[in-house]
């Protein structure tokens, strides 16, 4: 598949400190891009670099297969950090500055992305008197003016409420779907983004430690079963006699993690109970990206 | 380009400060030509000794008259200058256009371009209401009132010298990107830039006993002498020049926040 994105060790220095070092990194056309990292980690420093904002200390960067950059950059919309408006201005007004900016010859796609993002019944109200969330709408609509092949969204679920964050995600989902428009979100909002992303990168300390796809998280993140039972060294027998597996670990005197059977705890309680052990409870434990994620950083600090 | 032209022409006849700024100067040369002018029609009206003396020593023609008002308008128009590049940065709106591939160097010159047609609207405004103004007041009661002469020779190193000011005012307003900073030095640098020359001036005659005078390699002074007029052209597209070449380079260099 056709590379949107790649970067070859691209790396930025400040004075006394390495923001991004050495990261490559592919999108491939019709990704939805998961960019994952602490505050700080690089995530915002490489974005900026990815649309101009910022120049690489080395490496290189191609968009769309190309290396001329200026050009390749007008098929990106971007939200970077927040959104941002001319606040003294109405969403129709900015919405105009974006639709002159990239030079669209039609101007109707002005009012049909204002009623894609909710924002069509908002009339002449000033931008600054916007909530944060109906900025976020506003932000998303510009980013999709003039048909941009690729997003780029840092955060873009900031300040939306519950509803507003399924509604964005649903329209991300349905763009991606139907205009096969390649999306690089990153967001702090873990749970969200394992719901709409089909790759994901890992950013820690300005190093990419990790790039794997939503089949393969779902592989790391395998699920087990807690089994809560009376005697665990005689449950454990159990296991491996009646049902020949040996994939479990005892936790404690009273407690199994069993990574077999996950789709049928039937089975190994009725093994169990056969055999004269004690079911107090069994459970299903599962790992999500967040708990994923912050074992590959290998700590709890925030995400 | 011309997009991001049209872009800096759409915010910034819808900034407050545009109108402000229109209002200010519309209204300061209305009030400024009003006084005058009745200072004419007064020395008409009650002819003596010291009405003549106004009337052939003090009364200007209009087109000697308006270009005073050009420098007034320098000082208003730098602060929209300094007050409009700024505000791309304040609200991020410049992280739109730098992420959309244009050149940075486009995005500088269209503000500095901006702010100049900003100002030529300034400066028509500013000479409708005078020109208005004496039409009604004085009209055909002052024989070769209204007589070109040199109009455009002054208008022209006027502008010029308006035209060096904005090029330091968005060279201060992208480099450092805040609102307070760069109006400061911009205020600054209008204000003491004839007292800084008079000290300078000072320091060359009494210390280093040189008889050189730093005017004439000033913005405000570089049409002192009338007879030197192509040097002052010169000094001024010096100032402009490396002002904008200095501006276009720091500003491709500073990564945009």
């Amino acid at each position: 598949m056709e590379n949107v994105l790649q970067t070859v060790d691209i790396t930025k220095k400040f004075a006394k400190k390495t923001a991004v070092s050495s990261v490559n990194m592919t999108i491939k056309k019709g990704d939805i891009y998961g960019f994952i990292g602490r505050n700080g980690a690089g995530k915002t420093t490489l974005i900026k670099m990815l649309v101009g904002l910022s120049r690489p200390t080395s490496g290189s960067i191609e968009l769309f297969g190309s290396k001329r950059l200026d050009k390749a950059r007008h098929k990106i919309g971007t939200v970077i950090e927040a959104p941002a408006f001319v606040p003294n201005l109405s969403a129709r007004q900015n919405m105009l500055i974006q639709w002159k900016l990239l030079g669209s010859k039609d101007k109707s796609i002005i009012d049909e992305t204002l009623k894609l993002v909710g924002l069509s019944d908002v009339g002449r109200k000033k931008v600054k008197k916007f909530s944060l969330g109906m900025k976020q709408r506003l932000g998303i609509a510009m980013t999709l003016m003039g048909d941009p092949e690729f997003l780029i969204l840092d955060e873009p679920t900031n300040g939306l409420d519950p509803e507003g964050i399924i509604e964005v995600r649903n329209m991300l989902k349905r763009i991606n779907q139907e205009r096969g428009l390649t999306i690089l979100i990153s967001s702090h909002i873990l749970g969200e983004l394992s719901k709409l992303a089909t790759r994901y990168g890992i950013i820690n300390d300005g190093v990419l430690i990790d790039e794997f796809t939503g089949d393969e998280l779902e592989t790391r993140c395998q699920s087990s079963l807690i089994v809560k039972v009376n005697d665990a060294n005689r449950a454990a027998e159990v296991l491996r006699s009646a049902l020949d597996t040996d994939k479990f670990s005892v936790v404690n005197e009273n407690t199994l993690e069993v990574y077999d059977f996950i789709d049928t705890p039937g089975v190994v309680t009725s093994a169990l109970a056969k055999n004269d052990v004690v079911v107090d409870l069994i459970s299903k434990k599962s790992v999500d990206l967040e708990e994923y994620f912050m074992k590959v950083i290998g700590g709890d600090k925030n995400a | 380009m011309l997009n991001v032209l049209k872009i800096d022409f759409y915010k910034a006849f819808r900034t407050v400060s545009f109108w402000v700024i229109s209002f200010l100067n519309v209204f300061s040369v209305f009030f400024a030509s009003f006084t005058q002018f009745s200072v004419y029609l007064t020395a008409l009206d009650n002819p003596s000794e010291f009405s003549d003396y106004i009337l052939s020593n003090l009364a200007k023609p209009f087109f000697e008259f308006f270009p005073q008002f050009i420098p007034q308008c320098t000082f208003l128009i730098g602060i929209f200058a300094v007050m409009f590049a700024v505000s791309e940065f304040s609200y991020g709106t410049i992280k739109n256009i730098a992420s959309k591939g244009y050149r940075r160097e486009f995005i500088y010159v269209s503000k500095f371009i901006t702010a100049l047609v900003v100002a030529i609207v300034n400066i028509l405004l500013s000479f409708a209401t005078s020109f208005i103004t004496a039409k009604v007041m004085i009209n055909d009661r002052m024989p070769g009132f209204f007589d070109i002469n040199n109009f455009w020779e002054t208008v022209g190193k006027n502008s010029l010298q308006l035209l060096a000011y904005l090029s330091i005012a968005i060279f201060l307003a992208m480099s450092f990107r805040s609102l307070g900073s760069s109006l400061a030095i911009f205020l600054a640098f209008v204000f003491l830039e004839s007292s800084a020359a008079a000290l300078i001036n000072q320091f060359l005659k009494d210390v280093l006993k040189l008889e050189f005078n730093v005017d004439p390699y000033t913005i405000f002074g570089a049409f002192f002498d009338p007879s030197q007029a192509t040097r002052g052209v010169i000094v001024l597209l010096i100032y402009i020049a490396i002002a904008t070449v200095v501006g276009i380079y720091t500003f491709k260099q500073r990564d945009i926040n």
